[in-house]
């Protein structure tokens, strides 16, 4: 007996089933632009990396956090050690080989409290300094303007480099994209990016700073307007932050059409401004000791660097009156934002420029 | 003879012209350079409405830079196209044009860590359109279209080649495009998506779909094609509807026991005027085919379905042949043949390394019956519409 024949299953119907009534793709190239940044910022969701790097974000800020509470606690309870009252006794005689004789009296019970409360003090003053708010903002800020950027560059790096790597590109060229609706989108959903992250960051030093801060006994005032406007100002100004190191990985990623590259390129930007920052600094200090025009004039080097002049944009932007950030910047912030811009219009022409004129043959 | 069947634009194309002579596609002096390497040299293309148009070539002759030049992918180096009667030069134009196109350029590349479903939602985000019911509707119409429903919400890092082929074709239908493009659309596919593609291409013709592809499957491409151009080096070949150029390797063969009736049917057939007849050729067998004695077949140059109106002159003559069938010329031999690989090809009767002999019957030398015997090189050089296997006689009304 034979085997009864089966139909295989045709891969395609065998009829084209009437699609739903026609819609005019929309011309409209603004629509069609925040459409795109719609999609980038989907991808970015959807991709285990960007999960990834929240977490670790996050993941390390806590840790952070944490390790500045044990800081906390760790000088708060520390043996208070009011020391000795020692004074000498008696005089020995003239031309004696007898020693002076010194009587050690233990701490009285005042001095082993002020003590104590000097050391609760420092405690607290840390506390209110680091964890507190606005304190703990700024600590977000600063943490944020190494580790946040470290992983938005990674993000944008894969973002923009896996439009390559994947050959993906091509979807969205053939179907009309230009190449500047490309660009725009991927430049505007890395702004969306640093804006969320920096939120995010600022946020996360507000809870910090209220909650675990308050919960350490730390009182908590409402800042007054100009307060909410300084925050406002710093958020900008971290999210500029991560927004121009992120234009580095764009930029990477799309000369070098790889992900690699677009990650690789840029930490190793950020490890070697921070290097080569640091030493001519010091060679400009040690000008300044020995007097020496030209080691000072190399000390200002750094000056021009993007990450000097977007971390004076981001410490005077959290000065007043709240006071976030911490230290001193001896840079005019306005000089520092058109120097920082003019390293994003550097990036984002040439990125630009690339995708342009590049023909698409992956 | 068929005049040969490569055209040359006289102009430029200009949007106005385009837009109302109905050309969907029209390139003229296309040309793109890679360095050195010219690899589409002084392209003319046209694409009419609701052509299924096929861009053939050998390996590298240019077809897919052709194909990626008019989706906007590779700049030209040189020349004019114009898609919907836009300039493509013009990025306003490029833009509404490309909108009204789908297509799929080798190997189709979507997002991996995405599903079917959502690859097909960014595509339609590219092409347009707006996120909602209809959008979601089309998209999973377009995954029933192609069998891809069941595994719609897999990653499609999971699917298999011919399942990444067909969501290729899927988001090429997802925006019930004017015109399709599809590079080698059959690769990856087993024969019986092969067959599917080709119904496919079939049923989207008859919707009055325009189709531009590229194939080596010439003889999917013959079923389905109704213009062919033929490229080799980046330079246009030949260009021109299917049936016609083809139609000079069309006709009614016929085979004799005797050589000798063979020359009688060449005078009996020239003596003949009939519309219909416009000649006769001496060809081979094709391989694994009845070979007569002598080796040498008549191609009557005639429509096939007046092969019994043959048969009956014949036999009014007392010719009776042994055999007498259609002959359709087959695209791919014309290909081989237009692109000079024919040679080369083993099993193809230019292949011998030898130029046909003529037969040499009785009364040959007295007569002007059998005017000229073209090697297979001369045929190819002085038409590409000439037979390589052929050795072309006068008759009829030629």
């Amino acid at each position: 007996m034979t085997a009864p024949m089966t139909t295989p299953q045709a891969p395609f119907q065998s009829a084209l089933a009437p699609l739903p009534s026609a819609q005019i793709p929309d011309a409209n190239w603004l629509r069609q632009t925040l459409r795109m940044t719609g999609w980038v910022l989907f991808m970015a969701r959807r991709r285990v990396m960007g999960k990834i790097l929240i977490g670790l974000l996050l993941g390390l800020f806590a840790v952070v956090v944490g390790f500045q509470v044990f800081i906390y606690y760790a000088i708060a309870n520390a043996r208070v050690d009011a020391g000795e009252n020692c004074a000498p006794v008696g005089t020995p005689a003239p031309n004696s080989n007898q020693p002076q004789q010194i009587v050690c009296q233990p701490p009285t019970q005042q001095e082993i409290d002020q003590a104590q409360a000097q050391q609760r003090q420092t405690a607290n003053n840390f506390r209110d300094s680091y964890i507190a708010f606005p304190g703990a903002i700024g600590i977000a800020g600063i943490y944020t303007s190494y580790m946040g950027v470290f992983f938005l560059c990674i993000l944008a790096g894969a973002l923009v480099g896996g439009e390559y790597g994947f050959s993906t590109q091509r979807l969205a060229f053939m179907r009309g994209v230009t190449r500047a609706q490309m660009v725009t989108a991927q430049l505007a959903a890395l702004a969306v990016l640093a804006l969320v992250v920096a939120a995010a960051m600022i946020v996360l030093g507000i809870i910090v700073g209220i909650g675990v801060a308050g919960a350490m006994g730390s009182s908590f005032t409402f800042p007054p307007p100009r307060g909410y406007w300084e925050l406002l100002v710093y958020w900008m100004a971290l999210a500029f932050n991560l927004f121009a190191y992120g234009l580095i990985a764009f930029f990477m990623a799309t000369l070098g059409k790889s992900t690699a590259a677009g990650i690789g390129v840029a930490l190793v930007y950020l490890l070697l401004e921070l290097v080569v920052g640091s030493i001519l600094t010091g060679l400009g200090s040690v000008g300044e000791a020995v007097n020496n025009a030209t080691l000072k004039t190399v000390g200002h080097i750094p000056d021009w660097f993007l990450g000097t002049n977007l971390g004076a944009l981001t410490w005077h932007a959290g000065q007043y009156p709240l006071a976030i950030t911490l230290g001193s910047n001896s840079l005019d912030p306005l000089r520092s934002f058109f120097v920082a811009l003019a390293y994003c219009a550097v990036f984002i022409g040439l990125g630009y420029y690339i995708v342009r004129t590049r023909d698409v043959l992956d | 003879m068929q005049e040969a069947p490569v055209a040359i634009p006289s102009a430029p194309p200009t949007p106005e012209s385009d837009a109302t002579d109905d050309l969907i596609v029209r390139t003229f002096g296309l040309t793109k350079q890679f360095g050195s390497r010219v690899a589409v040299n002084k392209l003319d293309l046209e694409v009419h409405r609701g052509d299924v148009f096929a861009l053939l070539g050998p390996n590298g002759s240019g077809k897919t830079t052709t194909l990626r030049m008019l989706l906007g992918l590779v700049w030209p180096t040189a020349g004019v196209m114009s898609m919907f009667g836009g300039d493509m030069r013009d990025t306003g134009q490029r833009r509404l044009a490309l909108q009204r196109v789908g297509a799929v350029v080798e190997q189709p590349s979507f997002y991996p860590f995405l599903s079917g479903r959502e690859n097909l939602l960014g595509i339609a985000t590219f092409a347009g359109l707006p996120d909602n019911a209809t959008t979601r509707a089309r998209v999973e119409t377009s995954l029933q279209q192609v069998a891809l429903a069941p595994r719609a919400k897999d990653a499609y890092r999971r699917y298999s080649l011919g399942m990444k082929q067909r969501l290729g074709i899927a988001a090429a239908l997802l925006t019930n495009p004017e015109l399709i493009i599809l590079d080698e659309p059959t690769n990856g596919l087993d024969p019986a998506g092969v067959v599917e593609v080709r119904g496919l291409i079939s049923q989207l013709a008859r919707r009055g779909i325009t189709v531009l592809l590229s194939s080596h499957l010439l003889y999917e491409v013959q079923q389905v094609c109704t213009r062919v151009a033929i490229i080799k080096d980046g330079i246009l070949l030949a260009q021109g509807p299917v049936n016609q150029l083809l139609g000079a390797h069309n006709g009614v063969q016929l085979g004799f026991n005797q050589p000798e009736q063979l020359f009688a049917a060449v005078q009996t057939l020239q003596e003949i005027k009939q519309p219909w007849l416009h000649g006769a050729q001496y060809v081979r067998p094709e391989p694994g085919a009845w070979t007569p004695p002598g080796g040498w077949l008549l191609l009557v140059d005639a429509p096939a379905e007046h092969a019994a109106d043959v048969n009956a002159l014949l036999a009014g003559k007392g010719l009776f042949p042994a055999e007498v069938r259609r002959r359709e010329a087959s695209l791919e031999q014309f290909f081989l043949q237009v692109t000079g690989d024919a040679q080369a090809t083993p099993g193809m009767p230019g292949a011998q390394g030898t130029p046909p002999s003529p037969p040499v019957p009785p009364a040959a030398s007295s007569s002007q019956t059998v005017q000229t015997v073209q090697t297979a090189q001369t045929a190819q050089t002085q038409s590409p519409s000439a037979s390589a296997d052929a050795t072309p006689v006068q008759g009829g009304q030629a």
